[in-house]
Order: structure tokens, then C-alpha cells, then sequence
């Protein structure tokens, strides 16, 4: 998890340097996409969210914004918003099948069908969060980052992070609760 | 937060975690899509104003667009800019560089050489490669006019565009360095002239508007680059003052081929008399040589004109 200042390389893509936009790309991409994946399910998603977090990271650098420090954060902040706007506009994806078997292949197929319905019902109950809380729970604990990176990213103090994680996974409980009482 | 709340999240999350790796092919091609447009927004291309899905759609962008309509051609681009981003320019030659107008690979070799030139930094580089491009335009006309085959308005407008972006390099480049490129311009607009001047007798009724209006910007070509190595100062004014025409023209009616930079027509700053007058030639005449007596425009017209009276820009504005 990288969350040291950026600012020598930021200067560099505010000057629309070549090999910096590769390095930020390179360095970042990968970990965007996983975050998508994670709680959009869909592999086209995914590509869409980062690659429309890109594309305005450079959109914001144009018009003299973007980061003055911490990229990772912004750039996570970005596909958050991304994702975000995506569950109010178009509701929660169905995960396509191949991209779980893609997803861990080497399950026998009664477990890929029971690991597909808890992740098709976990992406539900996240969706059902409030975003803040949709971030800090995945940010900490699919992405396994520490609470002060995840408090750059959302510009809260690190105990309005710890507080937020509190509720998020009470109301994680309960939803999943829920699920699990309909289906019964 | 206690251990135990940690444990539950790590826990109840963890079939989320595992998520299938990117197709590198896809990787490769957004990577390329992200570092053209931060190009294009380098050399200012990207309009200032305008939402961003008009700044996606921009340039280079739309072409990729406009090939991702249909499913193998996305496949084949997808797998050519992975190359191209995995391995370098050396491989950008790799696929449909033989093809000709009209032919299916023709957009291939089209969009790798926008990547090639979109990666492609120093304007020296950058100069040679749209030399090169325009002398690759040149041949696939000939071809197609040996084979007494239409040329398409897109060919021939790429050629011209092929032709102005030269001059703007040139324009961006300091004193003896413009001096150098515009006479290589000059000298490859020379030859490109002489080669259509040789394609006359294969011209059919369609083509010849086309070859006809190719050899007057090719006149023009040799008549800026002349105009250019003798009062730079005042090229990069009319280099810039046709770049503004063009934006202009583009806003108005954006598949429009520019007709409003033939010579006597375009230049904002009038061309000293003496090389305007020695180069007013009809069509149907051919393009002067390298060795003619031009050679040294400026020579003998210490005031090449007036027709300009706006202030010095400190800096040409990157084309």
C-alpha cells in the first residue's frame, strides 16, 4: 500500500510528461481496477471505472487541478465517486458467471455457486451502505490499507475513519441478516 | 474498533477478494488511450472548453471510437497497440503497413501511426515522422492512380494535414533548427510534386480535382517553407494564423478539407513579392525544383510585407 507524497511526480504530470503518466498508470492502474471489480462484479465495469478515473485525473490536471499530494488517495477518491454515481444511475450489476469461474477456478462448482451468491449478495449489502462507509470497509478490508491512508482518501480524521468502519460493518450485519432470513 | 469487529470485516468480505486479473491486451489499450490523451492535451489539442465526453471523443480518441464499432477490428486494434505499448515503436510496422486505401487493414496502419506520433515527443522526431507519413501518402496515391483507382477524400486530407503539421513543427523549433526542417519540407514538397506531375497521364475525371488541388498545396508547401527560412519571425505568425483559420473552419464544419489556404488565398502575412510572383503557377504547371533560382527567397527583400501588424507572440502556441 503506497501513500507517500507524490508531489515530485504530480509536478511531472501537471507538465503532461510522458513517462510520468506511464509510471502513475503503471503504478495505480492495477490496484483501481481490483477496487471496481470488487464491488462492481463485472469485468467491463471495472475497465470502464478505471479507465474514466484516468481520463479525469488528466481532465483535472488540464484545467490546473488534480492532486497536490497523495495520488493514490485521489485517484481511489475518483473511482469511488465513479462507482458511486454507477449504483444511483444504474442500480447493482448481476456478476456474469465467467468471471467467477475466472475468479478462482480451482473451486469445485458447488462452491463457485455458493461463493457466487455470497459475493452477488455481499456487493448488495455494500451498495446498501452509505458511500463513506462503502470505502472505508473496502479500502480496509479487501484492499488491506492502514486507517490514515484511508483518511487521505476520504479527508476525515483517522477516528471519523475508525467510526465509520463501526457503523459500516453493524450495518454489514444486518443486512446480511436480513439476507439470510429471506432466503430461508 | 475492536479485533474481533476486524476479524468479522476481513472475514464476511473475503469473497470479494479474489478478482480475475485485466486482459492485458485491455490493459495495454486503455494504457494507450490514457497516454494519448494526455498527449493530445500537452500539445493542446484537447479544446479548453467542453464536457469531458466531447474531450473522450477528441482526436485521436474518436478514431478509437469509431473502430471499436466493429468487433474484429477492435480485437486487431487492441492487439496492435498492446505491441506497440509492450514492445516499442519498432513493432509499430508490424501490421497493415503494405495496405492501401480501402483496404481492411488501411485503418490499422492509419491508427499506428496516430500512436506512433502521439508517443512520439521531440519535434525533430515528430518531424520526421509526418515527413514520412506524407511521403507513405504520396505512394499509396500513386499506387492508386497506377491502378486507376479512386482516391479517397480521407487519403488526400490526411496528406494535407500531414502537410500543414510539418510546417508547425517547424514553427515550434528555434531559428536554425526551423531553417534546417523547412528545407527538408521544401525539398520533399518538390519531389512530392514532381511525382504527381509524373501521374498526369493515369488521372482519371474523378481523381484530377484531387491531384489538381494536392499540387497547388504542395506549391504553397515550397512557397512557406521558402517564406520561412527568410523571415522566420514572421512564418510562425502566419503558421499561427492558419492554425486559428483551420480551428476555425474545423468548429464550423469539422469534416471539412481546408480550401482556404491556397496560395494568394491563405497567408495572412503577404509573401515577399518575389517569391510569390516566381511561384504563381498554374495547376497544370510543375513544381519548381530544388536547384531553381528560389533557392535563396528572401534574398534581395529586406521588407517582405506589412500585412500583419500584431504583436511578437513571445512563444508559438504548440500546434
Amino acid at each position: 500500500m503506497r501513500n507517500t507524497p507524490d508531489k515530485a511526480i504530480i509536478e511531472r504530470a501537471k507538465r503532461f510528461e510522458a513517462q510520468a503518466l506511464e509510471e502513475i498508470f503503471d503504478s495505480y492502474s492495477p490496484g483501481i481496477y481490483r477496487y471496481a471489480f470488487r464491488l462492481l462484479g463485472d469485468p467491463e465495469l471495472a475497465r470502464e471505472c478505471m479507465a474514466e478515473t484516468f481520463s479525469r485525473f488528466l481532465n483535472a490536471l488540464k484545467r490546473n487541478g488534480g492532486p497536490d499530494n497523495y495520488l493514490q488517495a485521489y485517484l481511489y477518491r475518483i473511482a469511488h465517486n465513479w462507482i458511486t454515481d454507477h449504483y444511483r444511475g444504474r442500480g447493482l450489476p448481476a456478476m456474469p458467471l465467467d468471471s467467477v469461474i475466472l475468479a478462482d477456478s480451482s473451486d469445485e462448482p458447488g462452491h463457485i455457486v455458493a461463493d457466487q451468491m455470497s459475493s452477488r449478495q455481499l456487493r448488495e449489502a455494500l451498495a446498501l451502505l452509505t458511500p463513506d462507509q462503502r470505502q472505508v470497509v473496502t479500502l480496509k478490508y479487501l484492499e488491506e490499507w492502514e486507517n490514515e491512508a484511508i483518511a487521505k482518501v476520504l479527508n476525515k480524521p483517522v477516528g471519523a475513519v475508525k467510526s465509520l468502519q463501526h457503523r459500516a460493518l453493524a450495518s454489514l450485519r444486518r443486512i446480511l441478516g436480513r439476507q439470510e432470513e429471506n432466503n430461508e | 474498533m475492536t479485533k474481533a469487529e476486524d476479524e468479522f470485516g476481513k472475514h464476511i468480505l473475503s469473497p470479494l477478494k479474489s478478482v480475475p486479473p485485466i486482459d492485458p491486451q485491455v490493459a495495454a489499450q486503455e494504457k494507450a488511450r490514457y497516454l494519448l490523451l494526455g498527449e493530445e492535451i500537452r500539445q493542446g489539442i484537447v479544446p479548453e472548453s467542453g464536457s469531458e465526453g466531447m474531450l473522450q471523443e477528441h482526436g485521436t480518441m474518436k478514431a478509437f471510437r469509431g473502430v471499436h464499432r466493429f468487433p474484429l477490428l477492435r480485437g486487431l486494434v487492441a492487439l496492435l497497440i498492446a505491441l506497440i505499448v509492450i514492445f516499442g515503436s519498432s513493432l509499430t510496422v508490424y501490421a497493415a503497413q503494405g495496405s492501401l486505401p480501402g483496404e481492411s487493414l488501411y485503418p490499422l496502419k492509419s491508427i499506428s501511426e496516430d500512436v506512433r506520433l502521439s508517443l512520439t515527443r521531440s519535434p525533430r522526431a515528430r518531424l520526421e515522422l509526418t515527413l514520412e507519413y506524407s511521403q507513405r501518402r504520396v505512394g499509396e496515391i500513386s499506387q492508386m492512380l497506377a491502378m486507376k483507382k479512386n482516391v479517397p477524400a480521407k487519403v488526400s486530407k490526411r496528406l494535407l494535414d500531414e502537410l500543414e503539421s510539418a510546417l508547425q513543427i517547424a514553427a515550434q523549433m528555434d531559428d536554425r533548427q526551423m531553417i534546417n526542417a523547412l528545407e527538408e519540407i521544401k525539398g520533399q514538397a518538390e519531389n512530392q510534386g514532381k511525382t504527381f506531375n509524373g501521374l498526369i497521364p493515369h488521372l482519371t475525371e474523378q481523381n484530377e480535382p484531387t491531384i489538381v488541388r494536392l499540387q497547388e498545396r504542395l506549391r504553397e508547401q515550397v512557397k512557406l517553407s521558402a517564406f520561412g527560412a527568410s523571415d522566420p519571425q514572421k512564418f510562425r505568425i502566419e503558421i499561427r494564423e492558419r492554425q486559428n483559420r483551420r480551428m476555425e473552419m474545423h468548429k464550423s464544419n469539422p469534416n471539412a478539407i481546408d480550401k482556404t489556404s491556397t496560395p494568394n488565398v491563405g497567408f495572412t502575412t503577404p509573401i515577399p513579392t518575389e517569391i510569390g510572383n516566381k511561384q504563381d503557377r498554374t495547376p497544370e504547371q510543375p513544381t519548381q525544383a530544388p536547384d531553381s533560382e528560389d533557392d535563396n527567397p528572401g534574398k534581395g527583400n529586406p521588407d517582405p510585407g506589412n500585412g500583419n501588424n500584431k504583436p511578437e507572440p513571445s512563444r508559438t502556441p504548440k500546434p
